[in-house]
């Protein structure tokens, strides 16, 4: 009897997940609880076992398929039984032994795109993880046939001839025409980027010498343009495509209103400067960001009614208090989770920020480091952005959105005039949760936690 | 005014004729014999390419016509005309090199047994389309008639032309202008196997009585007979009286051509007619007449088999044709580029740039005084049809040979009043109305332009042409190539095309696309009064026959036209604008249009590089390409409808050229929607490309948004 593998659910808004890589070939023996194959969903990459002991015997999804969860993407059949693959014994050689080598998701999506092995990358990154720029060198190197590639490229035939006069590889270039296809000002801007990185490297003895402007096809500028140019078009990826639907989601279905406070950070900096000049080798960098996640669950333990969220037509109130931080990463925008903030210290917050916003930007997440946020924080203060709102992550009810301290002046307790560095916090709120007055309340313990730290303590 | 049926049972007819003339008619009618079965025994022999039809039975008529000519005088023949040219004088070895397809036939090889002609020695032409002569033979006529020659044009037809348009127009037309012409119907009972007596409800000569003419029905078994009626008619026609008709009743021993199986009439009706021989009965009488004598008849007979046998020996001697060879002689080609390799044959598309093209040697000859190719457009302003008629005025001010030919382009100045003033100017002979005839205008033009006369003909809406199509294409484009090269027609073909004036659906297309398709036309369609007078003394200039498109709206639009005679050659695009972003093609109506686009788009930053085509055959490839590797975007924009339009042709020529590695976008056409063109004035505008749809796709090219 033939055992379906299903594409499982890891998180709570997940509505499918990518085929990263197939661990295991057709025809391999699996054992239960054994990883067959690697699943991404926006935030990070997920094995996923056996549900038994036996042979792989059917795959039905290709690495880069979109799979809806709960519907199979293979089946095992017990050892013995028929399969539609091979048997072991007439693998090839040179098939993976043991466990594949680490790579980033962006790796091996790009591995996957192009039917590469990753198991013949060297890995540069940390611990020998191969990264993207690995895998592209791996491409670049090993174009047996690069007309033969060049040629599924879109690109129009002027694009070509430059491409073939200049010694472009045409599928490293980015489209800018319609449907991303590739037009001659793309393949000069890539010669030229080409040309660049070559001042630094011998140059090819094929390569066209660096003075040879290439003959280009002007785009005329535009004056009173009805349609605008398009630049190129991106197809969405999976974490962008998740972040559009749970976004899109959010804005249509929870009805949000927002709150804002000045925040003078005199003393939140001056902590943070103590602590940074006393900090020891070896210990983590103290930010703002862990001050700031430390005040909102103090606030949050006071007003539970913003540690909430909305699911099934109902307002769950969470006792623990989860803190999701926007971090952002080369693709978009990762929300790590600091789990009981409430319970540690602005050193082990600190710590903790340090290590997941490391591994999130390497893609090394894993899905306990993303799941279980009950409020997010959302710091642009590095950004010259003085306030911003930002949009509420469903089921949570609600989001805290904080701007850069910027020197102001502002009236002291004499009614004389100071300068003092002034945030400005604001929340977006989730109105089916709570209203104006709670988010009120939160603030102003926000606003008194953070321009008097000491209460944290 | 026809006499009564000859009584075929009855002795030939005396006539008194020199002895020498009458030996040399039974000599012509054994070798028309003689080379028929000789034909038949070479189809036997598997060495004839095509088919062909034999003429044997019939030789009396065209043996008995023919002798009522002066040897200057001129004949049209038919696809069974073989006789007619042996009558005439051709020579054997070149009609039996012609048969079997050699290079050294009468027609180089080109045109086989239905196209025999040997325009020098007065046969205008073998003619495989059925009355397609009848046209030529009225305009050689009026040649003729205009130039003075003082010759007598025979047209031979038969029993199955009568039932065709073509009778009743050329008649009718050399009737009421009394054309030297004598019109002879060789009644051979059967059209194919449709038999004349069910074809036609009257006696064939009886037909002339609706033309006001004379129509005499002869034996044509009878060769003196025969030579008795075509004599008086060809009296006649020589005394200014006009033309006759002469229906020859005889019949053809064989089938209709080698695949007919004759199921349509009996061995004894065959052999009736048979017994009845022209040859014997001939032969006969001159031996009763005491003419000659047995012996010598036989020595005739034999000299004639003789004579063939040396003919197939000659043709089987000769060489092929050399495929290299192939595009020689679609065109007539100026001297001075018949040796240039680039030149030779005409280019459908000049991928080479045309430079200094010498003017044509008619203009040259027939201007003491021009401004010779592209001069400055100088101050004078004319209006696209007050140059036209500059030009049409000039070339028949300096050329008395210049005639204009078409309906209501007298007195009444044209549907468009383009030939305004030319009538008053030169005359109802030089400028001639003609009936609702528009084959026989095409027809009588051809006929003429091959014969010393340079007819431009004028048609009232483009949509007529469509009635003229077989004389324009069948005729016209195709004599040259098929008669070896051995002849030109000189002739422009006037179209008012395009919609836009709320004329509906039958007077307002563009069908220049078709004749784009055409082998043997070039088609020029000017947008400016300059080219319009420039291109027009281009296309009279030139020796071959030009469809010459006119877009009705383009009539009125003013601009500097030069006061002298001048060309704008032919084959050879303007770029109205230059531009770096877009390159847009396309002539006629298309240019001011896409000029204004243009202008528009240039307040956007857009840059076109607008080219006007000027002519669409030949059509210069060279510039598009130039400007295409410039801009890598082409829009080319026409009237006329889309799909198979002259647009995809260059649209084509661009991928498959050296041009296609600049393409920085798929190539984009604009042309007419598949749809009649409709009254209504807003349906109108959308059926055809206009400005704004011309500015868009640019816009949107330009910007690659395509
Ligand atoms: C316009 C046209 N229609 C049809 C034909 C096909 N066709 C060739 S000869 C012929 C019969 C012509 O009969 P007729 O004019 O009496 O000449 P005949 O063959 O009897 O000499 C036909 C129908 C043709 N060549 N041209
Ligand atoms: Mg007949």
């Amino acid at each position: 009897m033939a055992v379906p593998i299903i594409m499982p659910k890891f998180e709570m808004a997940q509505e499918s997940g990518t085929i990263a890589r197939w661990l295991k070939q057709v025809g391999d023996p699996v054992s239960k609880g054994e990883a067959v194959l690697e699943v991404e969903t926006d935030k990070i990459t997920m094995e996923v076992e056996s549900p038994a002991d036996g042979v792989l015997a059917q795959v039905l999804a290709e690495p880069g398929a979109r799979v809806p969860i709960g519907q199979p993407i293979a089946y095992l059949a017990a050892a013995g039984e028929p399969t539609a693959a091979p048997s072991p014994a007439s693998q090839p050689a040179s098939a993976p032994a043991g466990r594949p080598p680490k790579a980033t998701p962006i790796a091996q999506k790009l591995a996957a795109e192009h039917g590469i092995d990753l198991s013949q990358v060297t890995g540069t990154g940390r611990d020998g993880q191969v990264t993207r720029q690995d895998v592209e060198a791996f491409i670049a190197r090993h174009k047996a046939h690069p007309q033969a590639d060049q040629a599924k490229v879109a690109a129009v035939p002027a694009a070509r001839r430059m491409a073939n006069e200049l010694g472009v590889d045409l599928s490293h270039v980015a489209g800018s025409g319609p449907g991303g296809r590739v037009q001659s000002s793309d393949v000069a801007r890539a010669a030229a980027a080409q040309r660049e990185a070559s001042t630094q490297r011998p140059v090819p003895a094929h390569s066209a010498p660096a003075s040879a402007a290439p003959a280009m096809v002007e785009t005329p500028e535009v004056k009173g343009q009805r349609t605008p140019t398009v630049r190129r078009t991106l197809p969405l990826s999976g974490m962008r495509r998740t972040i559009a639907q749970r976004m899109s989601q959010s804005v249509r279905e929870a009805p949000q209103f927002n709150l804002s406070v000045d925040v003078d950070m005199s003393r939140a900096l001056a902590i943070i400067e103590d602590w940074r000049a006393a900090q020891a080798e070896g210990q983590p960098r103290m930010t703002l960001t862990a001050l700031l996640v430390k005040t909102c669950a103090w606030a949050l333990q006071r007003h539970p009614a913003l540690n909430a969220g909305f699911k099934d037509e109902a307002i769950i109130e969470w006792s623990d208090i989860n803190i999701g931080v926007a971090v952002a990463v080369d693709e978009g925008l990762i929300v790590p989770v600091i789990h009981h903030a409430d319970r540690l210290s602005l050193l082990e917050i600190a710590a903790r920020l340090n290590d997941v916003s490391a591994r999130g930007r390497a893609g090394q997440l894993q899905l306990a480091d993303v799941q279980g946020g009950t409020f997010t924080l959302s710091n642009l203060g590095m950004f010259a952005v003085d306030r911003f709102t930002a949009i509420v992550n469903p089921p949570q009810a609600a989001i805290l959105a904080v701007g850069r301290a910027a020197k102001r002046i502002v009236p002291d307790d004499q009614g004389q005039t100071r300068v003092a560095p002034i945030a400005t916090l604001t929340v977006s709120a989730d109105h089916r949760v709570v209203d104006g007055a709670q988010v009120g309340r939160f603030l102003s313990d926000l606003q008194r936690g953070l321009e008097r730290p000491g209460l944290l303590l | 005014m026809t006499s009564s049926i000859v009584d075929t049972n009855a002795p030939v007819s005396a006539q008194a004729l020199p002895f020498e003339r009458l030996l040399k008619m039974l000599y012509e009618m054994h070798l028309i014999r003689a080379f028929e079965e000789a034909a038949e025994q070479q189809y036997f022999a598997g060495k004839v390419h095509g088919t062909m039809h034999l003429y044997i039975g019939e030789e009396a008529t065209a043996v008995g016509c023919i002798a009522a000519l002066e040897p200057g005088d001129q004949i049209t023949s038919t696809h069974r005309g073989h006789g007619h040219a042996i009558a005439k004088g051709q020579d054997v070895r070149e009609m039996m090199a012609e048969l079997l397809a050699k290079r050294t036939g009468v027609c180089r090889g080109l045109g086989g047994s239905m196209h025999m002609a040997d325009v020098e020695l007065g046969n205008l032409g073998a003619n495989g389309i059925v009355a397609g002569g009848m046209g030529s033979a009225v305009g050689a006529a009026l040649s003729a008639h205009l130039l003075k020659t003082g010759r007598m044009v025979m047209c031979f037809f038969g029993d199955g032309a009568v039932s065709n348009g073509n009778f009743h127009e050329t008649l009718n037309l050399a009737s009421i202008w009394k054309l030297p012409v004598v019109f002879v119907c060789e009644n051979n009972q059967y059209a194919m196997s449709m038999p004349a007596r069910e074809a036609i409800p009257v006696r064939v000569a009886d037909r002339a009585a609706a033309y006001a003419m004379p129509g005499v029905q002869v034996d044509g078994m009878d060769v003196l007979a025969v030579y008795q009626a075509a004599k008086a008619a060809v009296d006649r026609a020589r005394a200014g009286q006009g033309p006759s008709l002469v229906e020859v009743l005889t019949y053809r021993y064989k089938g209709h051509s080698r695949s007919d199986k004759q199921v349509y009439r009996s061995k004894e009706e065959v052999k009736a007619w048979q017994a009845r021989d022209a040859i014997i009965r001939f032969e006969a009488h001159l031996i009763q007449q005491g003419v000659l004598t047995r012996a010598q008849a036989d020595d005739i007979r034999n000299r004639a088999i003789r004579d063939i046998e040396e003919a197939v020996a000659f043709a089987d001697a000769s060489p092929e044709p050399d495929p290299a060879e192939l595009l020689n002689e679609v065109y007539y080609e100026e001297p001075a580029n018949r040796t240039d390799p680039a030149m030779r044959g005409i280019m459908l598309r000049t991928s080479a740039p045309i430079n200094a093209r010498p003017l044509p040697t008619w203009f040259t000859r027939t201007f003491a005084q021009h401004a010779g190719s592209e001069p400055p457009p100088g101050e004078r302003e004319l209006t696209g049809s007050e140059a036209l008629r500059e030009a049409m005025a000039q070339a028949m001010e300096a050329a008395p040979n210049v005639i204009l030919i078409g309906e209501d382009i007298g007195k009444y100045g044209g549907a468009f009043g383009v030939t305004l003033g030319l009538y008053d100017r030169f005359g109802p002979e030089r400028v001639r109305d003609t009936p609702i005839s528009e084959n026989a205008i095409a027809g009588v033009s051809f006929g003429a332009g091959m014969t010393g006369l340079v007819p431009i003909a004028e048609f009232q809406f483009q949509d007529f042409v469509t009635l003229a199509m077989e004389q324009i294409v069948l005729q016209a484009a195709k004599v040259r190539y098929m008669f070896g090269g051995r002849t030109i027609c000189q002739m422009v073909v006037r179209l008012p095309a395009g919609s836009g004036t709320g004329a509906a659906a039958q007077h307002s297309e563009s069908l220049e696309s078709w004749f784009v398709n055409v082998p043997g036309l070039k088609v020029v369609a000017p947008s400016t009064p300059y080219d319009m007078k420039g291109l027009l003394l281009a296309a009279i200039s030139d020796q071959n026959p030009i469809i010459f498109v006119e877009h009705k709206l383009l009539y009125r639009v003013k601009g500097p036209v030069p006061e002298l005679p001048y060309v704008v050659p032919i084959g050879k695009a303007a770029v109205r604008r230059a531009g770096r972003h877009v390159t847009i093609v396309g002539a006629s109506i298309a240019m001011p249009r896409a000029l204004e686009a243009a202008a528009q788009l240039a307040g956007e930053g857009i840059e076109c590089e607008v080219i006007d085509l000027r002519t669409l055959k030949p059509y210069d490839l060279h510039t598009i390409m130039q400007s295409v590797k410039k801009t890598g975007r082409l829009l080319i924009a026409h009237e006329a409808p889309l799909i198979g339009g002259y647009g995809a042709e260059i649209a084509a020529a661009i991928a498959q050229s050296e041009a296609f590695a600049y393409l920085e976008a798929p190539i984009v056409r604009l042309g007419g929607a598949d749809v009649p063109i409709p009254y209504n004035r807003t349906l109108e505008r959308a059926a055809t490309p206009q400005t704004e749809d011309i500015a868009e796709a640019a816009r949107r090219l330009a910007r690659l948004q395509i």
